[in-house]
């Protein structure tokens, strides 16, 4: 019992020794679990969805079984787990010896690491040759120009207000930084805190500060080029950012440190707070009374000359290179990039979401979300947010740095150079 | 002021320690009124305003959400857990604190050094580790790991109860020829029970809420126990707060039952000297 | 680490048996006593633990192979100013939750080791928080932290309305703020330990002390605190490991923010090594961790254990 434990070879080989050792321990056991369900010649299909609201659960089973219905010859299973263990699972999970067949994702960054590391399942013949837009078609490709992603829909951030309380305070929406300063300023003087800001639990809400200032004064090219590191956060052009930033934080919520998001948006929707840069995500979180009230503007534009980019971020669908069924699932992904199958899913879930093929049709079509459709379409550029661009190593570099300068925004300089450190260290420069 | 003391005077000790208690109560109430709330009423108001109203709603749906079924697996999970590592630790713990056995100390801290190991240390390769034996992914995994990780704590507590049986005890059982089994069964198992009762309900309730061990070794959200089930009520923006806290109330049942049957063994009532 | 091979070996199957001069069957039994919990738990533990110790001497985002960089990452860690923050955060944690939570339940359970009417519903009480699942103890807390929460409610309510702040969003509140949940949950958690422990103490000679002439002070002192040494014992290895590792409260109320001004070395290294991709420095963290953890209670343990034996 006691003699294999400890040897001086399993400490130097590490990862390799331990899967030989374990395998000649467990002899038998050793073909994959049997717990999971799925041998050589499975038809069982997993979907893993870290969609754990009521609509998404119930639109994500209606998916599975409106794609049985045209192959009946699998047997597809719903596998929900929360976001934050999600997120946690995933790197384990696509390397496991069963891993889930299909699973919820999103563009960007991390997507194309899995790619890099041979973890996703060449998705080319699922990919429709129409109906994505060529960015959300670069989006779902890897280095090599495989597709490895099925983006299904995307919501949009925006400056949300309710309507009635604009009117009642009558101010309307700003279109350029200056007049969304003087409206600030109107609002202030009026008793209203013109914006929330909640941290408590979600300080990376100030990415999104972030991400659009610097895609309003610097443009895509250079924010993609400081995401991955080819520029640094001592650049005189974030500083800038900081800068233009200094003129908004004495309209911040004061309290929106000590507040959770949910506390948060509560607060702007009593109307305590005029105005939240948010997703979508923001009103679908409103009763169902409040939510026809529920408005957004454009950021603002502060330069003129730098060509428009709005934050749409894409979810969709990967599917594992490791599955035991990859023709069902490459069939799975080809589904839901069908127009129907992003309608269905929409109406189900209930969601202020725009459909990712463009040939689909909102089925709940509202001012709000043709107002956010048009939005998207019209801008020159689309970033995905700024940890979905990067990873989260880069995030809390981030948060760190704007939370503290919330804080203390006379040490920006400071700030930057601490921020530049740990987003080297995190890339492990 | 020791217990004695305040014998004296009951009502200073019931005025003292009811106002200590309020004040931990306090917290816990708030969960009770939070689960007793619309979704409505919150997401208008915020959590912490004062109640429009009361419903009993929200227990409603938090077992239609399936919550029986998490719970089950918690104990199935829970109840081998605390059975077994209670029989190992004490065996364990028996043989190293009465027994001269070469580098006890070592063993007892080498025991001990196991479970000061940072969980984060061992979370991947244990996974792979469960994966190789085909026990991914299933309640015998769970089992299997939560018992071991977990063992050098409880033989570490109980090697110190154990010491202070007194040695004329356990030595006049072995002269009147009781096996090392039978004194273990007979006399240190019956002698270290208000220990195994305490140490049992704070393994009981550590394993039944257990959350990082869950994610990282279950998949299938049919296996898993109650506290991820609960995380999984959570929104990703937004959370029906009620609904969670009425799920945490009920989650509290099991382990409030197991400590208020346990705590009776940790009472000394029976002990002479003790006045009333 | 490098004592480890070697203790094994030492305490294996061969030297035991020379030790042991029973029947070669209760040898048998003893050994099986010792050995099969040993050998499970040593599985499990330092056997994957080595594995993570490997990680720790590479840079690995989870995905790619590890690239082996020596020991880059603890280097790392004397140029690296969070850790410092952490590192001295987490002393702080030690001395003030720690010390804190042995009185505290130590007092709880001296005051509630006496059968009298209601005793139980008191323990019970003091337990309960141990029970409640993090998500919602977190929710509550941030409820009665929060800007118009319970807090500054009651400090308005009795005139102190300017010392209201936001006790977790600020820096210089953070830390002591979460040592307030952590100790309300702890403290039941030591109580019952110490209560079992009080079941050790002979209540004769507590009679004879008291015939004697002793007061209630020094009865405790001199009757009561001896006998509660073997526990007592229990209690500070266990306190020390529970700062040490003091995690979930913090990570779910701060994320030991704002601003690492409440990061302990626990959620560090959860948030790079687990949430984020530097899984090899999140390693060399934990081991750091680990060390410190052993370095502190392991000195007082071996002196401790002598004591007693020659005791």
């Amino acid at each position: 019992m006691s003699h294999p434990i400890v040897s001086r070879r399993g400490f130097l080989a590490g990862v390799g020794a331990l899967g030989v050792a374990s395998a000649l321990s467990a002899c038998a056991t050793s073909t994959p679990s049997p717990a999971a369900g799925s041998g050589a010649k499975s038809t069982a299909l997993q979907l893993k969805s870290r969609e754990t609201s009521d609509g998404g659960r119930k639109a994500m089973q209606a998916l599975l079984d409106e794609f049985v219905k045209a192959n009946p010859q699998y047997k597809p299973t719903l596998n929900t787990m929360e976001p934050a263990a999600f997120q946690q699972q995933i790197r384990a999970d696509l390397t496991l010896a069963t891993p889930p067949d299909m699973l919820t994702w999103f563009a960007g960054e991390i997507a194309s690491n899995f790619a890099k590391q041979g973890l996703l399942l060449d998705a080319t013949s699922a990919f429709p040759a129409d109906g994505y837009s060529k960015q959300f078609a670069d989006l779902s490709t890897d280095a090599s120009g495989k597709k490895i992603f099925v983006p299904t829909n995307y919501y949009w951030w925006g400056m949300f207000y309710r309507t009635s309380n604009f009117e009642k305070w009558d101010v309307s929406e700003p279109k350029t930084w200056d007049e969304f300063i003087a409206l600030c300023k109107t609002l202030k003087g009026k008793g209203v805190s013109p914006i929330a800001l909640p941290l408590a639990d979600s300080a990376w809400l100030t990415a999104s500060w972030f991400d659009y200032l610097n895609l309003r004064i610097n443009g895509a090219t250079f924010h993609r080029a400081l995401l991955a590191g080819q520029e640094a956060y001592t650049d005189p052009r974030v500083a800038k950012v900081l800068d233009t930033w200094r003129e908004v934080l004495p309209y911040l919520d004061p309290d929106g440190k000590g507040l959770a998001f949910q506390e948060g948006s509560a607060k702007w929707q009593q109307g305590k707070d005029a105005m939240f840069l948010a997703g979508t995500f923001l009103g679908d979180a409103t009763p169902a009374d409040v939510k026809a009230d529920v408005n957004f503007f454009q950021f603002p534009i502060i330069d003129a000359n730098v060509p428009v980019a709005e934050e749409a971020p894409l979810d969709g669908f990967i599917a594992s290179a490791r599955t035991a069924n990859p023709e069902g699932a490459a069939a799975f992904l080809k589904y839901v990039a069908t127009p129907q199958a992003q309608e269905l899913y929409l109406k189900t879930s209930g969601s202020t979401l725009i459909p990712a093929n463009s040939n689909a049709k909102s089925p709940v079509s509202t001012p709000l979300l043709e107002k956010g459709r048009a939005m998207v379409a019209s801008a020159a550029d689309v970033t995905q947010f700024f940890n979905r661009d990067s990873n989260d190593d880069q995030l809390n570099a981030l948060t760190t740095a704007l939370v503290r300068f919330i804080d203390k925004p006379d040490e920006a300089g400071d700030i930057l150079k601490q921020w530049q450190s740990d987003s080297a260290k995190a890339r492990g420069n | 002021m020791t217990a004695t003391n305040s014998r004296v005077r009951p009502w200073l000790f019931h005025g003292g320690m009811s106002i200590l208690a309020a004040l931990w109560v306090v917290p816990l109430a708030l969960v009770v009124v939070t689960s007793l709330r619309t979704f409505d009423d919150l997401a208008d108001a915020g959590l912490a305003s004062v109640p429009k109203g009361l419903t009993f709603d929200p227990y409603q749906q938090a077992l239609e959400s399936g919550e029986w079924h998490s719970i089950v697996n918690s104990l199935l999970i829970t109840v081998p857990v605390v059975i077994v590592t209670l029989l190992l630790a004490s065996m364990a713990a028996y043989g190293l604190a009465r027994h001269r056995i070469p580098f006890r100390k070592t063993l007892l801290l080498l025991m001990l050094a196991g479970n000061l190991l940072p969980a984060q240390l061992l979370l991947i390769p244990v996974l792979k580790l469960t994966e190789q034996f085909g026990i991914f992914d299933s309640r015998i995994g769970m089992i299997v790991v939560l018992t071991a990780v977990g063992l050098g704590f409880y033989v570490f507590v109980l090697h110190g109860f154990m010491r202070g049986i007194p040695e004329e005890v356990t030595h006049a059982a072995k002269i009147d020829g009781a096996t090392t089994f039978g004194v273990y069964l007979r006399i240190v198992l019956p002698l270290t029970k208000p220990a195994m009762a305490a140490l049992g309900s704070l393994a009981f309730t550590w394993t039944f809420n257990d959350l990082l061990w869950s994610i990282t070794l279950l998949r299938d959200e049919q296996k898993l126990p109650v506290t991820p089930a609960i995380l999984g009520m959570q929104g990703e923006f937004v959370s029906s707060w009620n609904v969670i806290a009425a799920a945490t109330v009920i989650a509290a049942i099991p382990t409030v039952i197991v400590f208020l049957r346990f705590q009776r063994y940790f009472i000394s009532g029976l002990l002479i000297g003790s006045s009333k | 680490m490098a004592a480890v091979p070697k203790a094994v070996s030492r305490g294996g199957p061969g030297a035991l048996s020379v030790g042991v001069r029973r029947g070669s069957r209760e040898t048998l039994v003893l050994l099986a006593f010792v050995l099969i919990p040993f050998g499970l738990e040593m599985f499990w533990t330092f056997w994957p633990a080595l594995n993570s110790v490997y990680i720790s001497l590479t840079q690995w985002d989870g995905i790619a192979p590890p690239v082996f960089v020596g020991l880059d990452n603890y280097a790392r860690m004397w140029s690296d100013e969070t850790f410092r923050t952490a590192l001295r955060n987490t002393v702080i944690w030690l001395v003030l939750f720690g010390g804190l939570s042995v009185l505290g339940g130590l007092g709880l359970a001296l005051l509630l080791d006496k059968p009298r009417k209601g005793i139980g519903v008191y323990r019970a009480i003091f337990f309960l928080p141990v029970v409640f699942s993090m998500v919602v103890t977190a929710l509550v807390w941030r409820m009665i932290f929060q800007p118009d929460g319970v807090v500054n409610g009651l400090l308005a309510a009795v005139g102190l309305e300017d010392q209201a702040r936001i006790w977790l969003g600020e820096p210089e509140t953070a830390l002591y703020a979460l040592i307030v949940p952590a100790l309300w949950r702890q403290v039941g958690y030591i109580m019952v330990l110490f209560l079992a422990g009080l079941k050790t103490v002979d209540p004769l000679l507590h009679e004879a002390a008291k015939v004697d002439g002793a007061t209630a002070f020094e009865r405790f002192r001199h009757v009561t605190l001896p006998q509660l040494r073997p526990i007592t014992t229990v209690v500070l290895a266990v306190t020390v490991i529970d700062a040490l590792r003091s995690f979930d409260i913090v990570w779910a109320l701060t994320k030991g923010g704002p601003y690492h001004s409440s990061e302990l070395l626990s959620t560090y290294q959860f948030s790079t090594g687990l949430l984020g991709s530097q899984l090899g420095y999140g390693s060399a963290l934990a081991v750091v961790i680990f060390l410190l953890t052993v370095g502190t209670i392991v000195v007082y343990l071996v002196r401790s254990l002598r004591d007693e034996e020659s005791a």
